[in-house]
């Protein structure tokens, strides 16, 4: 046990030194203002490591106060994973208003729907009220963004590098919370350092993950355009789309009646 | 373990999994206006479906194993299921060639969707079904004609559809009179 509490606690101070380092770049690189809500995740979620280095220092790992903590720091820290998702989703989206007010219905009843899944499938023990709820949101952000990327591949809608890696990192880091709760709701006095640990490791790869793209990606990189047409140009589709289609139809029409014909 | 955990671990090995594969990068062939228009300009396959229906049916080639060309009437319903097979592949071809033509015409409507997009998700998956079911049911020797009308009529659906989003973009175009503003708004999407 000693063991894994070092070896948590390293990782602990790996992952607040990267998620410094993450930060250091987003500022750098101004993506504070392009991603304002991933920004502040990754501030608060170096705030949250200081909170839990200071209250574990004062009242020990198991304590209900440390417990307490944790789970109403968390609670913010999801809100705002939340949010960071929900930018990513309406920077893919939003430039398409057609797309993005259908692609809007459907996040949100994918959320819905798996939330009620997490809720129904949950059981319902005070004491993992704040374990399950946290799974439920984490499942429904991986929905979410799973639901996304198959939304604008249908649709051949461009993704910038960076927001790939983001929905890429927060859908890992999701699943993998989902899976480690679930083991953590069987075995929870045995897994309670592993859970931590492994939360923290998972944690970490995404944040490696993100660092890679915000090196690799920069503000001055121009957007992929995707059908930007001239107003001529469009003006000239939209016209001869309307020819031909008439043509296509009055073509069709016959259709049934040469079969007709023919049978 | 129980059934509950099992579940949720799943769920979420089959995002992950789906994650994966909607993950990797766009292929960025994107339909250019003039790729669209060609691509309605071109011969459409199924208007052909009267002449490929008829070819289908037993009665039009019955007369050779009355005659003692048993063989030979065999041979011709052979080639001619193949030929409907090559008919199929050319129509799903043309059919996929209006789906992306339309999600262009949806990704271009900056403030109007006029195509119930679910429904064509939905005929789709109808289209594509169809045809697997079509290629089967030919490949067996089986009498398709009803299964070919059915995605002649999913054909017809699409361009009725196409229709109605473009003339409400053409209508829109009208109508705003600073219309390149909206074109521009490519410009400031998401770097």
């Amino acid at each position: 046990m000693p063991e894994t509490l070092n070896l948590r606690n390293a990782a602990w101070a790996l992952t607040t030194t990267v998620e410094l380092i993450l930060l250091i770049y987003l500022v750098r690189r101004r993506f504070f203002r392009s991603h304002p809500f991933f920004s502040a995740y990754i501030l608060i979620a170096i705030l949250q490591s200081l909170l839990m280095a200071g209250t574990y220092g004062i009242w020990g790992f198991h304590s209900y106060r440390a417990w307490l903590i944790f789970w109403l720091s968390q609670l913010v820290v999801v809100t705002t994973r939340f949010t960071a998702v929900v930018e990513v989703t309406r920077r893919i989206l939003s430039p398409f208003s057609g797309i993005w007010v259908l692609g809007r219905r459907i996040l949100i009843a994918v959320a819905a729907c798996v939330l009620a899944y997490a809720a129904a499938l949950s059981k319902v023990y005070w004491y993992r009220l704040a374990l399950n709820v946290d799974r439920g949101v984490e499942l429904a952000i991986a929905a979410v963004i799973v639901a996304l990327l198959l939304f604008a591949r249908y649709y051949g809608l461009p993704v910038n590098p960076l927001d790939r890696s983001l929905c890429i990192g927060f859908c890992l880091y999701s699943c993998f919370y989902v899976i480690n709760d679930s083991f953590f709701e069987k075995w929870v006095n045995a897994y309670a350092s592993l859970w931590s640990f492994l939360d923290i490791l998972t944690f970490l790869a995404s944040l490696l993950i993100w660092i890679g793209a915000a090196r690799a990606d920069s503000v001055t990189v121009p957007a992929r355009k995707i059908a930007a047409v001239s107003k001529e140009e469009y003006g000239r589709l939209s016209t001869e789309l309307n020819v031909r289609l008439r043509h296509l139809n009055e073509r069709l029409d016959r259709v049934p009646h040469s079969e007709d014909q023919h049978t | 373990m129980s059934l509950t955990i099992i579940l949720f671990i799943l769920l979420a090995v089959l995002l992950i999994g789906a994650l994966l594969w909607a993950a990797r990068p766009i292929d960025h062939t994107v339909l250019s206006t003039d790729a669209v228009l060609t691509a309605l300009t071109e011969e459409h396959h199924y208007c052909r479906l009267p002449k490929i229906l008829q070819a289908l049916q037993p009665e039009d080639t019955a007369f050779l194993g009355s005659r003692g060309f048993t063989p030979l009437r065999n041979q011709i319903r052979a080639e001619r299921r193949r030929i409907a097979l090559l008919y199929l592949d050319e129509l799903q071809r043309e059919y996929e060639m209006l789906l992306k033509a339309s999600r262009v015409v949806a990704a271009m409507a900056p403030e109007l969707i006029a195509m119930d997009e679910a429904e064509r998700f939905k005929l789709n998956l109808r289209f594509a079904l169809g045809c697997r079911y079509l290629r089967w049911k030919l490949r067996l020797g089986l009498e398709p004609q009803r299964a070919f009308g059915s995605l002649s009529e999913m054909s017809s659906g699409m361009a009725l559809r196409l229709e109605m989003a473009t003339t409400h973009i053409g209508e829109h175009a009208a109508l705003n009179s600073d219309y390149s503003s909206i074109l521009d708004e490519g410009d400031d999407w998401p770097q």
